[in-house]
């Protein structure tokens, strides 16, 4: 009989209790695992979809870029915006490529649960994001609308179509649509910037200019040059980035800590069974003295079950994180203010090893003090014991 | 199959004014108050005595479980007062124990509990546990063929909870023997079971000690069994008289 079967067959010796232990520290590996994958798998995405923007810049209007964002999703209005001849401003850096305007703004229908987002673009964009394919032609009248690919299937409406608008008294033609590009671009109406302009009350303003530099490498000086102009401030991609990672890093902070608290009341319930399986088998430890087992042997052989059950609840833990985690993802990600396209939960193997060896170095810690307590019973007090 | 390694060492035990003295509380208790013993190997030695006489204590400390407060004990020619004299190490080599209340895991079948000492296997300390886990085959039929001489072979798989008290010391014995040892030691052996049983168990004993030469030390309060015994050790009030 090996020593891995013995540990085993003592754990399970007491089903209910294992298995309730088992259970704390499944549940806590899968939510860790989960939270770790969650976390991992949000930058990624959020790092992916900015760099395939092709964008490297962006001058938006003073003030708190997320705050604007907010306020437009709920379809108000930002307090400041760019005054359009911002664009020409920018347009004459000679390190600029291409420099897009865009004039954003949405219409909320709570009765539908919907709000439609409204971009105000012209023909720069199409340079701009020279990825997207467009079925159909681009924007040459005011009231021509090309539809991003959620949006045409939301709408219902094809290249041909008029949707109206009762909110603006609009109508509005049908010439395009956008083929899914995998980021936010789906969920847009795209319309002429003037029109977007005018039906927002806006003439002569931006949300925002888009650049692309003719080298990445230049960021740093255009950026310099761009913060000199009034009114406008300055993001960079990899700044942008940043800041999301760090207002994910405090909820990711708190998260974490919870879990982490979880996984020490877990240790502890281990901890808790192993010492009661060590008080109840005081005789059979006395028993396995009298065998010849070595101080040594019985502190290895509790110390093992106290890293078998951690073991087991790991793997138990990463089953759960498997099967869970997708479907926790789709519910996440209804919550998330800003959830990019595919996946945002990556279950890589280096996070569960870096997890299961957290683990097993609390179960170490944990298994310490029952196994030394096992390991001192003198073998006849062993035997006395009731 | 070989039941006991040879016992060459004269005497097997030998102790000299023995003295083991416990604390209860704030009395302190004399066991065994000086006690001169001699056991030759091959010898089916019975120390009796009335409850509480120290048979127990004499025992346990013969099976170095335990040791002695005052006196001197050789045990297989281990001066067991030496410093540096490893008790688990000795006791796993030599020496088989069977208790009165069998005292089995409850978890592992009658195969299993036979093999129990094997898992200790020549492991002195932690980096050597991973010889031990391995299953052994040669344990393994070792164990089987001592529970086939008990008479348990078709209960090989049978847990403590499916077996009778006869048959519980029965699988105590053959464990007691799987090291091959040059003592055995019971103590009670035969304390719960029933005369047919008792009879049973005691045969075996004395079996072992006529065919294959081990040295039988078995603590008992019956006096009925006294004249089964090669030598008989008497005590009382922890004293031999």
């Amino acid at each position: 009989m090996s020593f891995i079967k013995f540990a085993l067959k003592n754990l399970f010796a007491h089903k209910t209790r294992t298995t309730l232990t088992l259970g704390s520290m499944t549940v806590a590996v899968a939510v860790l695992f989960t939270l770790v994958s969650f976390n991992s798998g949000y930058e990624k995405a959020l790092k992916t979809q900015l760099q395939g923007m092709g964008i490297h810049m962006m001058v938006v209007p003073v003030g708190c870029p997320y705050e604007a964002a907010s306020l437009i999703l709920k379809g108000g209005k930002i307090p400041n915006y760019l005054p359009a001849d911002v664009l020409k401003e920018v347009q004459a850096i000679p390190e600029v490529d291409v420099a897009a305007p865009m004039f954003m703004s949405a219409i909320v229908r709570p009765d539908e649960g919907r709000t439609d987002i409204y971009v105000g673009i012209d023909s720069s964009t199409i340079r701009l994001k020279n990825w997207w394919k467009l079925k159909g032609k681009f924007l040459t009248k005011p009231n021509d609308v090309i539809l991003g690919s959620d949006v045409k299937l939301i709408e219902l409406s094809t290249i041909g179509d008029q949707i109206y608008m009762p909110e603006k008294d609009v109508t509005l033609d049908v010439v395009g649509e956008l083929q899914p590009t995998g980021n936010e671009d789906d969920g847009f109406f795209y319309i002429p910037l003037a029109t977007a302009q005018a039906m927002f009350d806006q003439p002569d303003k931006l949300t925002g200019i888009s650049i692309r530099l003719k080298n990445p490498d230049d960021a740093p000086v255009v950026a310099a040059k761009l913060g000199k102009i009034k009114g406008a401030e300055v993001i960079t991609m990899g700044e942008l980035l940043g800041t999301m990672m760090t207002l994910m890093g405090s909820a990711k902070s708190l998260l974490l800590s919870i879990v982490m608290i979880i996984i020490v009341i877990s240790a502890l319930g281990v901890l808790n069974t192993v010492l009661m399986s060590v008080f109840e088998r005081t005789k059979e430890i006395g028993v396995m003295r009298a065998t010849g087992a070595s101080q040594a042997h019985i502190f290895g052989l509790v110390w093992l079950e106290t890293l078998m059950l951690s073991l087991l609840g790991g793997i138990g833990g990463l089953g759960l994180a498997l099967v869970g985690a997708r479907a926790l993802e789709t519910v996440v990600k209804k919550f998330l203010p800003l959830a990019p396209k595919g996946s945002v939960v990556a279950l890589e193997p280096g996070s569960f090893l870096l997890i299961m060896a957290f683990v097993l170095g609390i179960a170490v810690v944990a298994g310490f003090y029952p196994a030394l307590r096992a390991a001192r019973a003198k073998p006849i007090e062993a035997l006395r014991s009731e | 199959m070989e039941i006991a390694s040879a016992c060459t060492i004269k005497p097997a035990v030998n102790a000299k004014g023995l003295v083991r003295t416990y604390r209860r509380g704030a009395e302190q208790i004399r066991a065994l108050k000086g006690i001169d013993l001699n056991i030759q190997c091959g010898e089916f030695v019975g120390v009796v005595g009335h409850s509480g006489a120290g048979k127990t204590t004499l025992l346990n400390l013969i099976g170095l479980m335990d040791r002695a407060t005052e006196g001197s004990l050789s045990v297989l020619g281990h001066d067991t007062a030496r410093r540096g004299v490893r008790f688990d190490a000795l006791r796993r080599k030599n020496i088989g124990f069977v208790f009165q209340e069998f005292y089995l895991m409850p978890t592992l079948t009658a195969l299993e509990n036979v093999l129990l000492p094997t898992m200790w296997g020549k492991a002195r300390d932690m980096t050597e546990i991973g010889s031990a886990i391995s299953d052994r085959v040669p344990s393994r039929q070792r164990a089987a063929e001592l529970l086939k001489l008990v008479g348990l072979g078709q209960r090989m798989t049978h847990k403590p909870s499916e077996l009778s008290g006869g048959e519980m010391q029965r699988v105590a014995v053959a464990r007691a023997l799987v090291n091959s040892p040059r003592l055995l030691l019971a103590d009670e052996p035969t304390g719960n079971l029933d005369t047919v049983t008792r009879d049973g168990i005691f045969n075996l004993l004395l079996a072992l000690n006529r065919d294959s030469g081990l040295t039988v030390i078995v603590a008992t309060h019956d006096l009925s069994l006294e004249s089964r015994f090669t030598r008989v050790v008497r005590l009382e009030d922890g004293n031999v008289v």
